[in-house]
């Protein structure tokens, strides 16, 4: 018998055909290897991509405000305000699609569109994105350049004609190598879709997330140089006791995170109530009030980037480096607030370094003990605030860690990070990110609220019996399995035994749709029904 | 399979395949996506580089024209345009250890060592870095490996400019055997420049290394004959060496190449008078010893009489005893026996010694006494 796949001449027969029978076997590629591929692929244009887009942000940089001092005083109070016109301009007649925050538009496509995201984005990122971060007006470059990524592996995506399960996983795939190349970090952008784009992962999935994030940033290295995102000192940790100070900034930071959420969403909350024409001129007016501010701190406009490398050498006194992380948060808010397209990931970085300098800066002068130069203290400020604003505490500690290259720092970033993370957390729950999407009117899933959500499992609902009994052949369950998963057994049969995972003969209880109804709390409010007894019932449900 | 012939399957996938022509169709737009982006990093990097290299320029020339905060303000900028350049970096740095600007210029110096940890100027910038915030230690250690450094051709002097620099922290710092081991080094690797030389041997009189700088100014003696320095560090180092003989001829041969040098002509009084005096020169007969000895006692006893007289005439009973005891000496017949000799230059050193103690600046210094009992002592 032949296995000759056979042509159709038929038009209709042949795009469904070819594509998964010939192709595939034409080059021996499953459909694993296929979508590992197309991962590579994305990786290499969101690489492109994001090389363009930082030429063109530096470029229009230059353009506008020179090197950031002296005679372009002028330039620097207007080129924002008119940048971020020009910017809202595109975003809100031009390019609709790109509006918004680029890791929930992500989500969007993601749990709502089946990855689908519009290919006019990608352009419509970059263009409105670059003039208004390039205008000098406090954003970064990071959370478009994400979008971006997903833009690319959305429209390769399509072009390929993957199906829709596919098409779902694609876009974080795109997320990760656009976020790894604009940070110049492969490991922060894998872990920040990880934890905050998507909750839960398959093998395949990290696999091309991991596949595309680094081929995103050799691609970027390869035409930018390996500059890394930060240029550390060598610096070292003196005294043990300095962890308390770690820990304070922790504090510090997880409080500021949580104020800087609070006044980000009631200043969004405030604006959106505006009339409609006020959309066009918020951006301008956040971008003057970016200029005013320029000419006194230039530092604060734009990503920022170059401020911080200049802090971490030295070239501020603590006092200035107070100054310039009050500046910045006052524009960011208030630039971010007005709908000015560009991420926050920079100027979150920003704020939370010269905070951690000022603080390390401060701790030298008064501290009793030796401590670390200031450097070391601004890493950690960095890391501390990240996690407090966007809740990714892993992904803090390894973007410290990844820009330093220092394994000394991670000890104290981890009890940073998770202080100001916990800290953050307990005085706003909501995250960053779902808050953005509350106040926009999208109701996107929290990886955080994922994460942090247990669901019920068998032992949560059963039926426990006072005495083992052997089990009986057919359906079984063991107690840790999800409810959920019980729910199938109990549409075929009305009660599964429970058995132990050490002894499978052995029945440590029952389980019924009542008893699973009672623990999701749906029978009482039903019928009423009262369930076991509190000797006899569900554990871990309250009678 | 016999069928299709290999390359109608070939042509079909080609025409028929979505995905095969997908592949193609991306690959082609990555390959000019590669080359656009190619041109566009070029352009870039050659627009980064004009304008680092204008800052750069602009900070030179502040720099010639004494504005150092300008010419700070101009590499800061440079270096935003191309934070890998050494040069760049290593300009700020030097302008902001000019400046006082110690912290940041340790952070740019630190980041460009770890790049190029043997480079002598970056080490030799944070040993000034060191030695401002008087960190001592740390200071000597950079300067050593900047002076062990790599340096360029073109600037093979700023390796001796550096040990100098050394040399003068170890002064300030008073630490003698490092100082003089430099100076060593310093003079090994010297070219033949005679001023340097002149000066570090008069550096290592200075510091008490005599048999060294004999060692430089014989040298030098031999190599510059007619270099006046030469003869006169020469004599000196042998005067300190106790070598008057020697140091005498070396002086006269100064004194004759340059007559004008008053300092020669002192040099040449005192060591006339310590030859005149020393009971220790060498073949002087065991009688001329016993004499100069003698006469060395007594004038030393003279000296003390005009000081106490001056003083008002009160001794101390101890002191007194000693006084009467030289006395007793001088006036014993035991002229023959060899303790003799000894115990005339002992008694002479400790009533010198009573004497400095209890004249204090009162008496006149007696210049070539003191330097024949001095070296009698040692």
């Amino acid at each position: 018998m032949s296995t000759e796949p056979k042509v159709s001449v038929a038009a209709g027969e042949r795009r469904t055909f070819w594509p998964t029978q010939i192709w595939p076997a034409q080059i021996g590629l499953s459909e694993t290897q296929r979508f590992l591929l197309l991962a590579l692929f994305i990786g290499i244009f969101s690489g492109l991509l994001v090389v363009c887009f930082h030429i063109a942000i530096d470029w229009i940089s230059w353009t506008t405000l020179g090197a950031l001092s002296g005679r372009f005083r002028f330039a620097r109070l207007l080129s924002p305000a008119l940048g971020a016109l020009a910017a809202g301009f595109l975003v809100l007649r031009v390019f609709p699609k790109a509006k918004g925050s680029g890791v929930n538009n992500t989500k969007a496509a993601i749990y709502a569109s089946n990855g689908y995201v519009p290919s006019s984005t990608i352009i419509g990122k970059f263009l409105a994105c670059s003039i208004a971060i390039g205008t000098g007006n406090s954003l970064g470059p990071e959370d478009p350049s994400l979008q971006m990524g997903a833009g690319v592996a959305s429209r390769l995506g399509r072009l390929f004609q993957l199906e829709r399960s596919t098409m779902r996983l694609i876009a974080p795939v795109g997320a990760a190598a656009g976020i790894a190349a604009a940070f110049n970090t492969p490991i922060t952008g894998v872990l920040f879709v990880m934890e905050e784009v998507l909750a839960d992962w398959s093998a395949t999935t990290v696999g091309s997330i991991v596949l595309a994030a680094v081929s995103a940033v050799v691609t970027m290295r390869a035409f930018l140089g390996n500059e890394p995102l930060f240029r550390i000192p060598a610096f070292q940790l003196t005294h043990a006791s300095e962890l308390l100070l770690y820990a304070a900034i922790g504090v510090v930071g997880g409080l500021i995170s949580a104020l800087f959420i609070v006044a980000i969403e009631a200043l969004k909350t405030r604006l959106e109530k505006l009339p409609h024409w006020s959309v066009y001129a918020l951006p301008a007016a956040g971008g003057f009030l970016t200029g005013l501010v320029g000419l006194w701190f230039p530092e604060v406009m734009g990503a920022g980037y170059d401020a911080v490398n200049a802090a971490l050498h030295g070239q501020f006194t603590w006092p200035v480096l107070f100054y310039l992380a009050l500046a910045k948060l006052v524009v960011t808010l208030i630039c971010f607030s007005a709908g000015t397209p560009g991420g926050m990931f920079a100027p979150v970085l920003f704020i939370g370094g010269m905070l951690g300098g000022a603080f390390g800066g401060a701790a030298h002068r008064w501290w009793p003990f030796p401590a670390a130069s200031p450097e070391a203290y601004m890493l950690v400020g960095m890391g501390t605030f990240f996690a407090g604003v966007f809740r990714s505490p892993i992904t803090s500690i390894f973007l410290v860690f990844e820009v330093s290259a220092s394994y000394v720092i991670i000890l104290p970033v981890m009890i940073a990070n998770i202080t100001a993370y916990l800290l953050s957390r307990k005085l706003h729950a909501m995250p960053f990110f779902k808050m953005l999407a509350q106040v926009e009117g999208v109701a996107l899933p929290s990886a955080e609220e994922k994460r942090n959500f247990q669901p019920l499992r068998v032992e949560d609902a059963m039926h426990t019996l006072s005495s083992r009994m052997p089990a009986e052949g057919g359906m079984r369950l063991f107690p840790d399995e999800p409810l959920d998963a019980a729910l199938r057994l109990l549409a075929v049969r009305p009660r599964i035994q429970v058995v132990s995972r050490l002894r499978a003969d052995e029945v440590i209880g029952t389980l019924t749709l009542e008893d699973v109804h009672r623990a999701y709390g749906i029978a009482e409010n039903q019928d009423g029904a009262g369930g076991a007894s509190p000797e006899t019932g569900p554990r871990g449900v309250p009678a | 399979m016999a069928k299709y012939p290999n390359f109608l399957r070939l042509l079909a996938t080609l025409t028929v395949s979505s995905n095969l022509r997908s592949t193609i169709l991306v690959t082609l737009i990555l390959i000019l996506s590669f080359t656009f982006t190619g041109f566009l990093s070029s352009a870039y990097k050659n627009q980064k580089e004009s304008r680092g290299r204008a800052h750069y320029d602009l900070g030179q020339a502040a720099l010639r024209a004494g504005d150092l905060q300008q010419a700070i303000e101009e590499y800061r900028k440079a270096l935003l345009f191309l934070p890998d350049d050494s040069d760049y970096g290593l300009s700020l740095a030097i302008a902001l250890v000019d400046s006082g600007r110690l912290d940041e210029a340790e952070s740019h110096l630190q980041e460009l060592l770890e790049g190029n940890p043997t480079n002598g100027v970056i080490n030799l910038m944070l040993a000034r870095v060191a030695a401002k915030r008087k960190e001592t230690n740390q200071a000597i250690d950079y300067y050593q490996r900047a002076v062990y450094g790599y340096w360029p051709q073109s600037n093979i002097s700023a390796r001796r400019a550096a040990r100098w620099e050394l040399v003068s922290l170890l002064q300030k710092q008073d630490r003698r055997n490092e100082l003089v081991g430099e100076l060593m080094q310093l003079y090994a690797n010297a070219p033949d420049e005679p001023n340097e030389k002149s000066k570090i041997g008069f550096m290592l009189l200075q510091y008490g290394a005599t048999s060294n700088a004999v060692e430089v100014f014989r040298d030098l003696a031999r190599d510059h004959p007619k270099y006046v320095e030469a003869h006169h560090g020469l004599g000196e180092a042998y005067f300190d060496s106790g070598d008057y003989l020697a140091a005498r001829r070396e002086v006269q041969q100064a004194i004759h190449l340059d007559p004008r040098d008053k300092e020669n002509v002192q040099l040449l009084a005192l060591a006339n008078a310590v030859i005149g005096i020393d009971p220790a020169l060498p073949r002087l007969s065991t009688a001329d010893r016993l004499a100069r000895s003698h006469a060395l006692l007594e004038r030393v006893l003279r000296d003390l009489s005009e000081c106490v007289l001056a003083n008002g005439g009160k001794l101390a009973p101890p002191l007194q005893q000693r006084i009467d005891g030289a006395n007793v000496l001088l006036a014993s017949k035991a002229k023959g026996a060899e303790d003799y000799l000894f115990q005339l230059q002992d008694t002479a050193q400790q009533l010198w010694k009573d004497k400095k103690d209890f004249c204090g600046n009162i008496s006149k210094p007696d210049r070539a006494l003191d330097v024949v009992l001095t070296r009698l002592g040692q």
